[in-house]
Order: structure tokens, then sequence, then C-alpha cells
């Protein structure tokens, strides 16, 4: 297309024309640049001068209402809701500004309406989980703990590392695990866990029991290791009637290998034929300067293998780095037993085991004898007789040290078919 | 003409080297260059006493989304207004680079003198984005921080 431009009006008015484009142009085009550079600014009368030059900028009007509600110096939440209220009203699409008017209305004490906000950010952002969880705590703080269990559900099941934070303000609200575990927490073993370890950070062994009940019942695949955290918090509080029973149910659910009932003795992998899970009711172990251990596949009683403590000749060790805790009944009779092999175990203090209560020391304190030098499979037992307040004993692999001048303990020896059976009669 | 041609490669240019032109900026810079552009190609026109307007298809897409942004604003139908306002300054800007382009580059030469100049120019960000990538400070350009 061929403009002709050679009559000097329309020359002129073409010239305008393009004038005017590029002007309006650059003037739209500068205003969207200072509105934005102002209101990116630390400067409040900035922002209030960018909401001037681009009233239809949300951003503007939120940032605003944002200053006057949390400039904690001069709080203004009228203002403060005016500003956000421009925002929703402008950008209606955006939950964030419906978020913080939510908060506003609720800081000016206008619950009904706060509700309504929320609900518009719900609205706008249904998949959201900051959304939910805020929604679900001003729920919580209204009381209305059946609805914001159930947006903390929502808020839980796209982020589930707010679990935590979730139980702590539901547990504030509502101290009742029942509720929390049923109406909060998605039905996964593996939120179940997680819940289970947040009780117990909260010293909230009751309520992680409760979890521990229906993680049972959920019939989902979970790690026997992930049981440990409770079992070991039992322990320490001395519930050793509870700890027992978690550790039998966990053995069970999680088709962890134990022996099935014809086996009396209470310790738990007497004969190494499992890795130590290193909590619970199994063994424990740590390391030790001067030993160290392995299981033995070569070389066992019956089974498949030992336990092999090999000690290098370097330390004086006063060696109790492997140990269990042992359910028993008070004022019982228990008879402990375990087969040792040794090779060349020197100086004048040797291995054996010692078995005591460890909360009343006074009530049970036994040892089995001590071997030295070079042993066959050899049977060492003792009888162990409960005391009126015990309720777990203490397995311990030991060895105290020597007295004598050549006191580093070199040698090897091979433990076994450890167990600890009640007798007939208390 | 030649001014036009130097200004819009030299616009294709800061637009990829400013940060991809996607800060508020560098959007301005562009919108801005290309209205004075614009006003060259208007003031070539008014001294040569003809403007010779050629259409290509090319313009097609860019006026259909300014249709659209024109349509939301004054209709009353975008979600956010605002927003549809800078989105439609931005495709105007961009249909005026395209326009000027069209009657910027005509010959063959020119044409193959614009191509060159895009190989070049993408070459040359290509070669700068490995030097970049083997002496990276966690800073672009070895100065502005990342977000």
């Amino acid at each position: 297309m061929r403009l002709a431009l050679s009559d000097g009006r329309a020359r002129w008015v073409f010239l305008a024309l393009v004038i005017f484009a590029a002007i309006w142009f650059s003037c739209e085009s500068a205003k969207l640049y200072l509105a934005a550079r102002w209101n990116e600014s630390a400067d409040p009368n900035q922002w209030r001068a960018a909401a001037r030059l681009e009233p239809g900028n949300a951003r503007c009007w939120e940032h605003i209402g944002l200053y006057n509600q949390w400039n904690l110096g001069h709080r203004n939440l009228p203002e403060a809701i005016h500003g956000l209220q421009r925002a929703t009203k402008i950008d209606p699409r955006a939950e964030r500004p419906w978020l913080e008017l939510a908060d506003a209305e609720e800081m000016q004490g206008e619950a009904r309406r706060a509700r309504q906000a929320y609900e518009m950010a719900q609205w706008d952002a249904p998949i959201s989980p900051s959304v939910a969880w805020r929604y679900g705590s001003f729920l919580l703080r209204e009381d209305d703990l059946q609805e914001g269990f159930a947006e903390l559900r929502r808020a839980l099941a796209i982020e589930p590392s707010l679990e935590a934070s979730a139980i702590s303000g539901c547990w504030t609200a509502d101290p009742d695990a029942r509720a929390i575990t049923d109406q909060l927490l998605p039905r996964t073993s593996k939120s179940y866990i997680r819940a289970i370890s947040d009780f117990i950070s909260q010293k909230q062994t009751g309520a992680a029991l409760v979890v521990w009940g229906r993680l049972r019942n959920l019939n989902q695949p979970f790690a026997m290791a992930s049981t440990i955290e409770l079992i070991n918090e039992l322990i320490r509080e001395d519930h050793m009637r509870d700890a027992r029973d978690v550790w039998k149910e966990a053995l069970q659910a999680t088709g962890w290998p134990h022996s099935t009932g014809h086996d009396a003795s209470v310790i738990f992998n007497g004969g190494f034929e499992q890795d130590f899970l290193n909590g619970g009711l199994d063994w424990r172990e740590s390391r030790a300067e001067g030993a160290s251990y392995a299981f033995d596949d070569g070389v066992s009683h019956t089974g498949r293998r030992s336990l092999h403590v090999s000690f290098d000749g370097t330390a004086n060790i006063n060696f109790q780095n492997i140990f269990q805790y042992a359910a028993v009944e008070s004022r019982h009779r228990y008879r402990f037993a375990a087969f040792f092999r040794t090779e060349g175990i020197s100086t004048n203090s040797g291995i054996r085991f010692e078995i005591f209560d460890p909360r009343h020391p006074a009530e049970v304190q036994a040892w089995t004898p001590s071997l030295l030098g070079t042993n066959p499979w050899t049977w060492e037992t003792i009888d162990v007789e409960c005391g009126p307040e015990t309720r777990m004993l203490e397995i311990l692999l030991r060895r105290t040290p020597s007295s004598k001048f050549d006191n580093k303990l070199r040698g090897i020896v091979w433990v076994e078919d450890v167990s600890l059976v009640p007798m007939q009669g208390k | 003409m030649n001014a036009i041609r130097i200004g819009i490669c030299a616009l294709l240019a800061f637009a990829v080297l400013a940060l991809g032109g996607v800060q508020p900026w560098g959007i301005t810079i562009l919108e801005i260059g290309a209205a004075g552009l614009f006003l060259l190609w208007g003031a070539v026109g008014f001294r040569r006493r003809e403007a010779n307007i050629r259409w290509n298809w090319i313009y097609l897409p860019a006026i259909g989304l300014i249709a659209l942004g024109f349509a939301q604003k004054f209709f009353g139908v975008s979600l956010y207004p605002y927003a549809s306002q800078v989105e439609l300054l931005k495709w105007i800007a961009y249909l005026e680079l395209s326009f000027l382009a069209v009657e910027a580059f005509r010959s063959t030469a020119q044409l193959r003198g614009l191509a060159w100049f895009l190989a070049s120019l993408g070459f040359l960000v290509a070669l700068f984005a490995i030097v970049q990538h083997y002496t990276f400070n966690g800073k672009l350009y070895w100065f502005i921080p990342l977000p």
C-alpha cells in the first residue's frame, strides 16, 4: 500500500498521527515502569505515588494495605483493609490479597468478613496448601475444630512438611489424639509415622501410642526401623509393658524376622541371625577404640552365624558397646545363658555378660564368668532374680579394664545363642 | 532507513542481553525504543513525501492478540485489566518492530544482512553462556545477583 504524502495537509496529518502514537505509547510504557519502580522502593510515600499513577495495579494497593497492617508503630487497620479490599476488587483471582484481607479483618474483629475473604482465596486457589493452611488455622482460632481440621488436612495432603506444625497447632486447640489422627492426618503410614515422631518430640507418648494403634489398623506397609523411636521413648519413660507390646506388634506388622512363640527367651535376636536394629528391644551397638565387631558367617554354634568381636591390643578397653534391653516381670526368676568361644584373650580381665536393672541397679546385678585365653564353644549360665521394681534388664557384653601392667586387650570372642528364659515359679 | 535498520538490530540485541527483556526497565526500554524507531520511520516518510507500506502475514498473530487485548480492556471482560494493559503494550511493541523490520529490510542483501546479524548474535550469546557457565560466581554477568 502506497501512501502518497505529496499533499501538504496529508503529510502533516501523517506526521502528527505518528508522533501522537509514539508519544502515547511511550508515556503509557513509562508510566508502567515508574509505578513498578516506585512500588519496589522502600518508601511508603512512593508506594502511594505508584498507586496514584497506576490505580489499576493491584500490587500497589496490596503493598499499601500490608504496610498499614504490619507497621507496628503506626498500624492503621481501616486503611489496610481499604487497600486490600481495593486490591481484591481489581484482581479478584489472586489469592494472596484475599488472604491478607482475611488476616486484617480478623485483626479488626470481623470474623465473618475474614471467613468470607478466606473462602474467596480458596475459590481462587483450591489446591493451594498455604490457603488451606491459613484458613484452617483461622478456623481453629474460631473454635470451629471440625472444619479447621478438614482444611489443615487438605494442606497436609499437598504439603506433608507442614505436619509437625499442624499437629502442634491442633494439639493446642484440642488435645485429643484420636480426633487429630482421624480428622487431621492423611490416612497413610508415612503420615502416621511422622505424627508419632512429632508427638514424641512434644513428649506426648500417650498420643503417639494412639497414632500407633491407628497405624497398625491401616494395613499399609512401613519399615520396622520407623517404629524404633517410639519404642525407645517408651523404654526411656519406663513404660516397659507398652514398649514390649509395641515391639511385638511392630514385628508382626512389618514381617521383621523373629521367633514365633516356641522360644521363651525374652532376648531378641539372641542368635545374631539378623542385623541389629540398634534400638527398641534389639541389640544396640556403638563404636569402641581398640575393638571391632561383625557377624561371622564362618563360625557358628547353631544357626548360620555368630557375633564376632575382635580386640586389637591397642587399649585397656572398658568395653560396654553391645547391649540389649529386655522386658521382664518383677519378682520373677530368669535363667540367662550364652555360648562363648574365645581365641587368645589376653590380660586378666576377659569378656563376659553383665545383666542388671539400669533403673534399680541395687535390685539386680549379675555377671557371667570372665573367659580368658582360648576356649571352644562354652556355655555360660547364671540365674537372675528380679526385684519388686524391676521391669527391664540390660544385657551388656562387657569387659572391665584390667589393673595389671600388661593390660591391653587382644584376642577374639564369638558369642551366640544368648537367652534369658523365665523359670517356673516366682 | 539505515538508522532504523541499525536501531532494530540494537534493540533486538539489547532485549536479549538485558536479561531477556523481562525486567520492567528492559521492557520499557524495548517499548520506548520501538516507539522511537516508529517515529523515525514516520519522519522518513514525511521527508520522502510517501510511505510505501507492505502487508506481511507475520503481522496477523500480533494484530489478533492486540485486538483481543483491546476487546478485553474496553468491553470490561478482563479478569485483571492492568495485566491486560501490560501485555497489550508489549504486543504493540512487537508489532511495531515487525512492521519496521518488514519496511526497513527490503532487498535480498538487507535481509541477508539481518540473517547474519541474528545468527552472529545467537552464536555470541551461546559462546558467552559457555564462558559464564565455566566461570560462574553465582551472579549473572558476574555482578548481577540472582533472586
